[in-house]
């Protein structure tokens, strides 16, 4: 199901944390509110691990995993790396990568099978990717954006990308993807969906100013309702009629 | 907390000191102290300046390629802490170090062994050729003549006793 | 147009207060002190002055009233019929008029009476003129009282009307009175209408709001209409036919077959079918309520026959409901939205702007590449804990972090090692990071004792073949001497260079005057030294050598003394003693005699006279004289003062 939460008044979730399937890492605040929300719907699943990456709290931005393993920029400090290593479990591969386009979380996006990255990526980071994350690697743009982790949100059931992606491309993406996508909006009509909310195959966390419009759809796409992960529905009931009108209703 | 290494002179950059330099290209450049950032924004080449230890190892004039240096290295996958591992990793780095040691020390040694032979060749030519700077050839030319005349006695008194005997 | 200018319109004030308060403030902020026996001109001024400042404050008011109010052409149809409705559009646009014509003619007053104080010769006239000008202007805003009376009463109804959207979704309940239109109102949204049992409870238009499908509602209640054509329709009931030509709305007919309103089945289905043109493009519903006292199947067979008509249309939906007892409202409202949010999908897929926002309803469904399976990865504990809930409710809570922290409070630390994935001894260890110049995490690897114990092994190797033996050989007796050679021939050759550079650096001349001529050690004392130096013996008894013959005899005995006697040109070379001054260079005695008075001569000016001595005697017997140094210092520098 998915959860409203802000970290620091701030609706960017994306940006503050990274969630995958087999573990949570979130920044360290002010105050424990933004941990606890974790804490309270995943940490008897998964491990929930305070960090930071280069002394720095945009974590969400900086790194890119899956349940398989974790990248890391090269500025991560050595006691960071080994915290992390400490926390999680041994399944969860972790490196540190050279690269010049060094906020990972923005350049490269991806769920446990497929994923995306920026044109201009490094091929040692491109086979770093194949070995750590165990993932299909593909250069592609999203509606003529080259920074792909920040308007692309995927998991393993489905995905969202930015709003102004025309109907062409997204098709292109979906079948690249093997997931159905919708083109939507997080947090009011941010176009920024990958840095706005994270998700996994079960939860999905985004910022209080997501409308009951976008929540909607998110929790639709994402299999996140209710029945969904009892059943497993089948593709069609996504979008039904009445959402479609909705939508429609909604933004015109 | 880490001790990083200098760039240019390749020292080491202790928290708290000296400067550190981020280009456009995200690249960092730490400097021990403003000796090291002066020569840099003068552009040198620290292969070039002579007191580094990147000229040295480039020139050969210090053990550069030796498996000793292989333990020491920047490990981007990290290892899950074990008390045991730490433990023997730093009685490990002792032994490393002071088998690097021994090693470098030997290497120049060696060099400066190289020297010697080639200065005894000097020598050996110098004395060749400049020999008539301290001494003339008739140096010893009197007593080497006095010297052959009491041999000649000798062998004649030789003879005359055998003549004698015979 | 939106609704929020109608209550932000300025209050339209009386004629009588108008006039007051206009002609207070003229009081209040003109000057209000002059006399008789000021220039002209600056009685004229003053009096000019206060006529156009009443001309400006009467115009501004009025321009006010006259822009703030709406203009029927520019808002939305629905407001302007209503307002025709309400208000009646001529007297309204009348009113306005007038006002803006009052506006025109102060102006023209103003202007005439500042043009005849121009020319007014005293501060009497002057005044008289002033007068007259505020007199007129005043009479003019007097005979618009009606209007302005009017107009505030347009205002305060204006204010008050329902704020209803024209564009949004909406909803329209009509029909004859009584019927339970503004009970359904009520029953689904937050507003409250007035229900009473009496006709024409509600008199004007109401809206409340609801929420369906993330989507806010707005439900507009009408006042009953009666069945007899529009000429004959009163206002009240002519609200109601405005809001049901002009909305875009899904239009709830309800009817009465309990027939308690007052009229019969017949009479409401012949309104129904009189009004019908008015719902053309609209969503139809036609609503039974009052179920609770009858129901459709309990009727009789002629009223039902009546009704299948309407039933057959497949257009008009005809459902059933009970506001009393609220059965079937909730249907009844779904429906309605439904098919108001269909119809208005339908319109809007029709129009241009479709593009713009059908990317956002395309869901992408992916064209399988391959034979691989990418299924979901949701661990059991999630699926057991989802069904959990499902049966259960709530679960136990564990302790989270953020209770903790509000426990403890100030003393509250977060303690990064609570949760690592470690054995418990180890969890709380604190790692050590460097280690004499050396990070050890740059050494940490799972086979470092491995590696370790092989370069020992190598190590061992390497000693062991004699890599770390002093090879220094020993210095032969050869070498040795060499080397002593070596270094006494670079010593030699570094003094020769000294020498080498004396020599050529020295710039003497190479006889001079003042030396003792050098005492050149041609000797064979000198000979032998440098021989022997060289290793060479000299035999120096052997007469026969070539150095033996050509020795001068050194200088062994100093020169004797001789008397100086008269002196002979001696040449150089006969001998370096040096002759005295006075005889150098002299040739001959009569030169000499001739010197010798040359030198009496210019010696006695000096000496005699200055009571020298002699030619060297340069002693001062004043250094300081008193007349050089006493005075004061006149202008000069220091060296000639």
């Amino acid at each position: 199901m998915a959860v409203r939460v802000q970290f620091e008044n701030n609706n960017e979730v994306g940006v503050f944390s990274k969630l995958t399937n087999s573990y949570c890492l979130v920044a360290m605040g002010g105050s424990e509110n933004f941990y606890s929300v974790f804490e309270s719907e995943l940490s008897e699943t998964i491990p929930v691990v305070h960090t930071s990456i280069a002394g720095c709290r945009i974590i969400g931005r900086m790194t890119v995993g899956n349940r398989h393993g974790l990248l890391v920029p090269n500025t991560t400090t050595d006691q960071e790396l080994q915290h992390i290593r400490n926390s999680l479990p041994d399944s969860v591969k972790i490196q540190r990568v050279e690269e010049k386009l060094s906020a990972l979380g923005n350049v490269i996006t991806c769920n446990d099978y497929v994923a995306l990255v920026h044109p201009d990526l490094d091929r040692e980071t491109e086979e770093i990717l194949q070995d750590t994350l165990k993932v299909e690697v593909f250069r592609q743009s999203v509606a003529t954006n080259v920074l792909v982790g920040s308007y692309c949100l995927f998991s393993n059931q489905g995905g969202i990308v930015h709003p102004k992606t025309p109907s062409q491309e997204q098709d292109e993406l979906s079948s690249l993807l093997q997931v159905p996508l919708v083109a939507g909006s997080v947090n009011r009509g941010s176009e920024l969906v990958g840095a706005g909310a994270v998700v996994n195959d079960w939860s999905m966390f985004c910022g209080m100013d997501t409308t009951a419009t976008e929540l909607s759809v998110l929790e639709s796409i994402f299999r996140l309702n209710a029945g969904g992960i009892a059943t497993g529905s089948s593709a069609s009931s996504i979008q039904g009629e009445n959402m479609r009108n909705v939508l429609i209703e909604s933004m015109t | 907390m880490r001790i990083e290494k200098c760039y240019f002179c390749s020292g080491h950059v202790y928290p708290g000191h000296g400067i550190q330099f981020v280009r456009n290209d995200s690249k960092i450049f730490r400097f021990c102290r403003s000796k090291c950032h002066s020569a840099f924004k003068k552009k040198k080449n620290p292969r070039k300046v002579r007191w580094t230890k990147a000229f040295r190892k480039a020139a050969g004039k210090e053990l550069a390629v030796d498996p000793s240096f292989e333990f020491e290295k920047r490990r981007n996958v990290p290892v899950k802490y074990d008390r045991d591992l730490w433990q023997k990793t730093v009685s490990a780095i002792k032994k490393v170090e002071e088998i690097k040691q021994k090693r470098s020390a030997q290497f120049i040694m060696q060099r400066m062994k190289k020297a010697k032979t080639i200065e005894k060749e000097k020598d050996v030519k110098e004395v060749q050729r400049n020999m008539s700077l301290i001494r003339s050839p008739a140096a010893g030319l009197k007593m080497a003549q006095q010297e052959s005349v009491v041999e000649e006695i000798h062998e004649s008194d030789d003879e005359m006793q055998i003549a004698e005997e015979v | 147009m939106s609704q929020y200018n109608f209550k932000k319109i300025a209050v339209v004030p009386t004629s009588t207060e108008f006039i007051d308060v206009t002609l207070s403030k003229t009081q209040r902020k003109t000057p209000t002190v002059i006399h008789k026996h000021y220039k002209i001109t600056r009685i004229r001024q003053f009096y000019m002055r206060k006529v156009r400042f009443t001309q400006s404050n009467f115009h501004e008011r009025l321009s006010q009233i006259i822009q703030e109010f709406p203009k029927l052409e520019d808002v939305h149809p629905f407001y302007a019929d209503l307002m025709n409705v309400l208000y009646d559009k001529d007297h309204y646009k009348l009113a306005l008029g007038q006002i803006n014509t009052c506006r025109h003619l102060i102006d023209n007053v103003a202007k005439d009476y500042v043009r005849l104080l121009k020319y007014g010769d005293s501060m009497y006239r002057c005044k008289q003129l002033k007068r007259a000008a505020m007199g007129r202007m005043a009479t003019l805003i007097k005979r618009q009282a009606p209007a302005l009376q009017y107009l505030e009463q347009v205002r305060q109804h204006l204010g008050r009307l329902p704020s209803i959207d024209p564009n949004t979704r909406t909803i329209l309940v009509c029909g004859f009175p009584n019927v339970g239109k503004s009970s359904f109102v009520n029953k689904i949204t937050r507003a409250d209408v007035e229900v009473q049992p009496y006709a024409f409870t509600t008199k004007a238009l109401y809206v409340g709001h609801t929420d369906y499908k993330y989507l806010r509602w707005q439900v507009v209640d009408t006042p009953g209409i009666l069945d007899h054509p529009l000429e004959e329709r009163n206002t009240i009931e002519m609200q109601a036919i405005t809001a049901l030509a002009h909305l875009r709305a899904a239009v709830l007919y309800v009817a009465d077959p309990s027939e308690q309103c007052g009229y019969n089945l017949q009479q409401q289905i012949s309104l129904f079918n009189n009004i019908r043109p008015l719902f053309a493009n609209k969503p139809l519903m036609f609503v039974l309520n009052k179920t609770d006292i009858i129901r459709m199947e309990d009727l009789p067979e002629e009223k039902k026959s009546v009704l299948n008509e309407i039933v057959q249309d497949p257009d008009i939906l005809m459902l059933e409901m009970s506001t009393f007892t609220e059965d079937g409202v909730m249907n009844v409202k779904q429906e309605a939205c439904d098919r108001l949010l269909t119809f208005r999908i339908e319109s809007k897929m029709r129009t241009k702007k479709v593009n713009d926002f059908l990317n956002r309803v395309h869901v992408a469904m992916p064209q399988p590449r391959d034979d691989k399976q990418r299924l979901p990865f949701i661990p059991e504990q999630v699926v057991l804990k989802k069904q959990a809930m499902l049966t259960d409710g709530a679960l136990p809570k564990k302790k989270l972090l953020r209770e903790i922290e509000l426990e403890l409070g100030d003393d509250y630390i977060l303690d990064l090692k609570r949760n690592y994935d470690l054995p418990e001894e180890i969890k709380y260890d604190i790692i050590p990071e460097i280690w004499e110049g050396h990070n050890i995490a740059d050494y940490i690897d799972p086979d470092i004792l491995k590696r370790l114990e092989e370069l020992e092994k190598e190590e061992e190797t390497r000693m062991q073949a004699g890599y770390y033996d002093d090879t220094d050989e020993e210095e032969d007796e050869e070498t040795k001497n060499i080397h002593g050679l070596a270094l006494k021939i670079r010593e030699k050759k570094k003094i020769m260079k000294i020498e080498r550079d004396l020599k050529k650096n020295s710039r003497k001349p190479t006889l001079p005057r003042n030396t003792v001529a050098k005492t050149r050690e041609r000797s064979v004392a000198g000979l032998k030294r440098k021989m022997s130096e060289l290793g060479v013996d000299i035999d120096d008894k052997n007469p026969n050598t070539n150095f033996a013959r050509s020795v001068s005899r050194a200088r062994s005995q100093p020169p004797e003394k001789r008397i100086r006697k008269e002196s002979t040109a001696r040449s150089r070379s006969r001998s370096m003693s040096k002759p005295p001054r006075d005889e150098m260079g002299i040739k001959d005695l009569s030169m000499k005699l001739k010197l010798q008075k040359h030198k009496a001569k210019s010696q006695k000016k000096g000496i005699a006279k200055l009571a020298r001595k002699g030619e060297g005697d340069r002693h001062i017997f004043d250094l300081k004289p008193k007349h050089l140094f006493t005075g004061k210092r006149g202008t000069g520098k220091t060296d000639r003062r």
